[in-house]
């Protein structure tokens, strides 16, 4: 596992990403320059300022006046949960009217749901990737992914408010195809940064591994297990990730995390693949004739 | 989850039960959970509302449940017999893979379901899983004991992920092929057992 320093880095932001951003606060303290991930853009988070006041200056771009609207509805949501959320309650908490609500997002309260989404979603890729960055190693760089992840989505206001009182509106990206759609976005997003280190097919596969660690005690806690704890993070990472990237890295070559790659060779138990009864796949075959 | 209501005698109990879940099945099957009521699972069994609140005194919400229990229970049931004779835990768990992702990708019920009512499947697979988590979990350990795991492996906590990630792949396999021996075999080698059984 020694780092090439050849793939994936020129895509990454600089190591000075974060004091780019503290110094983009800028003396108003207004915008906030937040790398999103080493393909994107960057967005402009707006922070602090009051939302009457931003929205009536003609100084706000537009995107950052929707960017305070979305600020204002994630505090509704936080406070009064979606059903609380009506495109009223979001005006008055803006000091605005629905006219100029409809202005900035055409569809209406739709619009600006769809909104919150994508902008949480980038929020929270940007404090992944700022944590990975700085890291030395794959192991540290999967412990601070998933450390962050978990303290931003523990610490989301919004978000546990709804997971506790109107689960329906979150769950479906949490399983089955809602959750294969999430997960293509984080490895997407989050594999080039252990790209550093493992070839690209192992990369993602670790990245989706992770995900799926992380959502699951996040969503379901068990007992002695904080993912928002550092140690806790890394102990888990090192005792059931690495061992695997270990194997991935050990297998070698290019194709070394792709699932295509038998491990026949290495398997111990006996006869792996001869003498194995046939009894699962016999079983499926009857069940679907049924 | 089966109840036993004294006066008429195990035997009776339990084929009364068994008459109810199935009915009920049938009926969430044809209609839905949200469309399900009492009276459609006592005509269903040719019995009165009153009997199966006899047998249900929780009613609708502890029928459904009962119903899911008595699902995962059968489900459970088939998997040991597919388990039986298994050399290692690899091959356990790829055994175990193969015959759940079937399993649940020809479960017609679940299908509908997630198509015409997810909020009454979602929740139970995800911040409800805990129940059938441990119920997977425990199923787990005694296979963990037999077969050996690394030294600093704790069981229990080794069984609980286990039976997380074996939900989060089952559930949503992404690009994984679960019906493809070398791909399951590759699965439980690294992401599964990797840090539990070298």
């Amino acid at each position: 596992m020694q780092p090439d320093g050849t793939r994936g880095v020129t895509r990454v932001p600089g190591p000075d990403a974060k004091e780019e951003h503290d110094a983009a606060l800028g003396e108003k303290g207004v915008a906030l320059v937040v790398p999103i991930s080493p393909y994107d853009q960057p967005i402009y988070l707006l922070q602090g300022a009051s939302l009457r006041q931003e929205l009536e200056s003609g100084v706000l771009s537009s995107q950052d006046k929707r960017l305070a609207v979305i600020e204002a509805a994630l505090t509704i949501i936080a406070d009064r949960g979606l059903r609380g959320s009506a495109l009223d309650s979001i005006a008055s908490e803006c000091g605005c009217s629905r006219a100029t609500l409809y202005r900035l997002f055409p569809g209406g309260r739709d619009t600006i749901l769809a909104a919150i989404v994508s902008t949480e979603t980038a929020r929270l890729f940007s404090a992944i990737a700022s944590s990975m960055l700085p890291a030395a190693n794959v192991s540290e760089a999967i412990s601070a992914g998933i450390y962050e992840a978990a303290c931003f989505l523990e610490g989301h206001r919004a978000l546990q408010k709804l997971l506790k009182n109107e689960p329906d509106a979150i769950l479906p990206f949490l399983a089955f195809d809602g959750f294969e759609s999430m997960l293509d976005q984080v490895a997407a997003f989050a594999r080039p940064f252990l790209e550093r280190w493992i070839d690209k097919e192992a990369a993602k596969r670790v990245v989706l591994w992770s995900a799926r660690l992380t959502v699951s005690y996040l969503l379901c806690p068990a007992e002695g297990i904080d993912l928002t704890d550092r140690n806790t993070v890394t102990r888990l990472v090192n005792t059931y990730i690495m061992p695997g990237v270990d194997i991935l890295v050990a297998n070698g070559s290019e194709q070394g995390g792709s699932y295509r790659e038998s491990f026949a060779g290495r398997m111990h138990l006996p006869n792996a693949t001869a003498n194995r009864p046939k009894a699962s796949s016999r079983q499926i075959g009857e069940r679907s004739k049924r | 989850m089966t109840r036993n209501h004294g006066i008429d005698g195990i035997h009776r109990t339990d084929q009364v039960t068994q008459r109810i879940l199935e009915a009920a099945f049938n009926c969430v099957v044809r209609w839905g959970v949200a469309k399900t009521t009492m009276e459609d699972v006592a005509r269903e069994c040719h019995t009165s509302r009153a009997t199966i609140y006899r047998y249900f005194p929780g009613g609708r919400d502890e029928l459904v449940e009962s119903v899911i229990a008595w699902q995962a229970g059968q489900f459970l049931a088939e998997l040991y017999e597919v388990l039986h004779g298994s050399q290692s835990l690899q091959e356990i768990l790829e055994r175990l893979i193969l015959f759940s992702s079937g399993y649940l990708r020809n479960l017609e019920v679940l299908n509908r379901l997630l198509a015409t009512e997810p909020d009454a499947v979602i929740p139970k697979l995800t911040t409800e899983i805990n129940l059938m988590a441990s119920t997977v979990s425990g199923f787990l350990v005694p296979y963990l004991r037999e077969f050996g795991v690394d030294d600093q492996v704790n069981i229990h906590e080794a069984a609980d992920y286990l039976a997380r990630m074996l939900f989060s792949f089952i559930s949503s396999p992404g690009d994984l092929d679960l019906q493809d021996r070398t791909e399951v075999s590759n699965l439980v080698r690294v992401e599964l057992l990797g840090g539990i059984a070298h």
